[in-house]
């Protein structure tokens, strides 16, 4: 038997499913990642769904953006050691040849998630920072860095980006 | 910036919606209940870890014990008395009721929480090395006798009993003067059994040197402290053992007579006593019934204890021979029941009971196949001017099984120090464990 706290979290996820998966997307560059982001957070939401059913999506959200530099942190962790003996020097600032996507992919995640939050989700410098827990004034900085750093690795992008940025 | 936010909006849009799983929501409940578990897991876990810690403490060897003892909300007489060493004498006089007081071998006064068991010594102020230290039967308060540099004006030396409340720690002061205006040395003090008025005997000094303490005595005098008021009545007497009613009429006892006195205004009967104590001196202890009908006297007598009326009457409550065939030293310490004395007993060595211990006590002037007589406390330290609040001490049930006392475990750690920077520790790390295990939980769930 279906509860109704189970069904409401049903009709979450078929009508912001589309939606959370773009976000998830941009923030990770990867659709196996985006995919499991989507799902870690929906999982959160399901654990928490008494408390957050009311808005849910501002915690899932929340959640994803958490989440991904929470793995990111991990992650590097974890391949730090076959960067170092495995790899040739990676230069990604000789590629100018990346298109926005590839770009994005070589900013920090939280770079990353600034950029999302306040060029997709067009969330304020305030809002951005109350997301991430970040101050206002980081949220500038890291905003900034992110963008010149767009536009070192992508000088056919700076266009889009904007001189002044 | 606004071609940035279209090219984004570009990519996001090229993204197919991704697939979740279906059991999700099952998956989250599931994650919720073991969450929920986890916490009581947690506070189970910290729950045992401080009482591990507890009873670590408590079930050590001495140097690991503290005073962590169980608590007795309405007190309780100890059930061991010891002379508790070099305690640090403190400026705190605000204890709490207290059950038991004695001057330890170190000269401390030294007082005994009712609640828990613990050892108190006591820095009273302007507290002689010697004197007398009487507790109240319902042990909130600590009579005792001072001297000090009197006011200006006054007599060079101001001496007089002084009243500790063991709960506020006030310390009220009463002066003990002469009608000639000198101040009287306080040789003893009795409390009533109410804990309302206290009497005191004591003799004038003629001559005080602050060198030397040498005095010559002047006469005898007695007092009668009204705790309610605050206000005195003094009467020129001996000196002898001396106790107070619940009527505030104090009675003072010595070797040829019996003196009654409650106010100047309402004077004072002297009875020459039927048979005299010899023994009877200045300081020995009295205690008057709570009828106010019996005095009973330590005279010094080995074979029984005189109880004193009115009349001059003296009856005998003789000691159980079989019990104590050399005799033993009685000395009444106060009234449990209108007819029931308790009195530390020092037995010598061939006795029932040896060395120095308690006893409940029925009244001579009660038929002799009603007499009663238990054994409350045994090996009881050598310490001076023991008294204890008797208002503890439970009404006697008939059967010989009845707990009087309470075993408040071994409070005398070496120094009896503060465990709570212990148990704060325990906590601390019972959080950082459960920190620890939180992480991993977060970790191993992603």
């Amino acid at each position: 038997m279906i509860t109704d706290d189970e069904a409401g979290f049903a009709e979450f996820v078929a009508g912001r499913q589309a939606a959370l998966s773009r976000t998830a997307y941009l923030l990770t560059g990867d659709h196996h990642l985006a995919q499991d982001l989507v799902q870690a957070a929906l999982l959160q939401a399901a654990k928490h769904w008494k408390r957050i059913h009311t808005s849910p999506e501002a915690y899932v959200r929340r959640a994803m953006y958490h989440q991904n530099i929470s793995w990111w942190r991990r992650r590097r962790i974890l391949e730090t050691a076959l960067v170092e003996h495995d790899s040739p020097s990676v230069a990604p600032d000789t590629d100018l040849r990346l298109s926005l996507d590839q770009a994005l992919g070589h900013l920090t995640p939280r770079q990353r998630t600034v950029l999302v939050l306040r060029f997709y989700e067009d969330l304020t410098e305030a809002e951005t920072a109350r997301a991430l827990g970040l101050s206002t004034s980081t949220v500038k900085s890291t905003t900034r860095q992110a963008l010149a750093r767009l536009r070192t690795l992508a000088p056919e992008l700076a266009q889009l980006i904007g001189a002044d940025a | 910036m606004t071609d940035l936010r279209t090219s984004l909006h570009r990519v996001a849009d090229d993204v197919t919606p991704l697939p979740v799983a279906d059991d999700l929501w099952q998956r989250g409940q599931s994650a919720r209940r073991r969450g929920n578990a986890l916490v009581v897991a947690a506070v189970l876990a910290i729950i045992a870890s401080v009482t591990w810690s507890a009873v670590l403490l408590g079930d050590g060897d001495r140097e690991a014990r503290t005073a962590s003892t169980p608590v007795v909300p309405d007190g309780a007489i100890p059930s061991r008395i010891e002379d508790p060493g070099a305690l640090t004498a403190s400026d705190d006089l605000a204890v709490g009721q207290a059950s038991v007081a004695f001057v330890a071998e170190s000269s401390d006064v030294v007082v005994v929480d009712a609640a828990d068991g613990r050892y108190h010594a006591l820095a009273l102020p302007e507290a002689p090395l010697t004197g007398p230290v009487r507790l109240s039967p319902d042990g909130i308060q600590l009579a005792y006798a001072y001297d000090a540099l009197g006011p200006e004006g006054g007599p060079e030396v101001e001496v007089g009993v002084a009243i500790l409340d063991l709960r506020s720690g006030e310390v009220r002061r009463v002066p003990a003067i002469s009608g000639s205006g000198r101040p009287v040395a306080v040789s003893g003090i009795g409390w009533s059994s109410d804990s309302a008025y206290v009497a005191w005997s004591g003799h004038g000094i003629r001559v005080w040197t602050d060198s030397t303490r040498e005095l010559e005595r002047g006469g005898g005098m007695l007092g009668v402290i009204d705790l309610s008021t605050g206000l005195q009545s003094t009467l020129d007497s001996s000196e002898g053992a001396v106790s107070v009613d619940g009527d505030a009429a104090a009675t003072l006892v010595t070797s040829t007579r019996v003196t009654s006195f409650t106010s100047l205004s309402s004077g004072a009967t002297r009875v020459p006593l039927h048979e005299q104590l010899p023994a009877v001196g200045s300081g020995d202890r009295a205690s008057t019934s709570p009828s106010g009908e019996l005095t009973a006297v330590d005279d010094g007598s080995s074979v029984s204890l005189p109880f004193v009326d009115g009349e001059g009457d003296v009856l005998r409550r003789s000691l159980d021979t079989e019990l104590y065939p050399d005799g033993a030293r009685v000395s009444p310490l106060g009234w449990a029941a209108d007819a029931l004395l308790l009195a530390q007993v020092d037995a010598p060595a061939g006795s029932y009971v040896e060395g120095r211990h308690l006893a409940l006590m029925s009244s001579p002037d009660r038929p002799e196949s009603t007499w009663t007589y238990r054994i409350v406390m045994r090996d009881i330290a050598d310490v001076a001017e023991l008294s204890v609040a008797v208002d503890l001490i439970p009404d006697l049930d008939g059967t010989s099984s009845q707990q009087l006392t309470h075993d408040f475990g071994d409070v005398l750690a070496p120094d009896q120090r503060d465990i709570s920077w212990l148990i704060g520790l325990g906590v601390a790390a019972a959080i950082a464990v459960l920190m620890g295990l939180r992480w991993l939980w977060r970790r191993l769930l992603g």
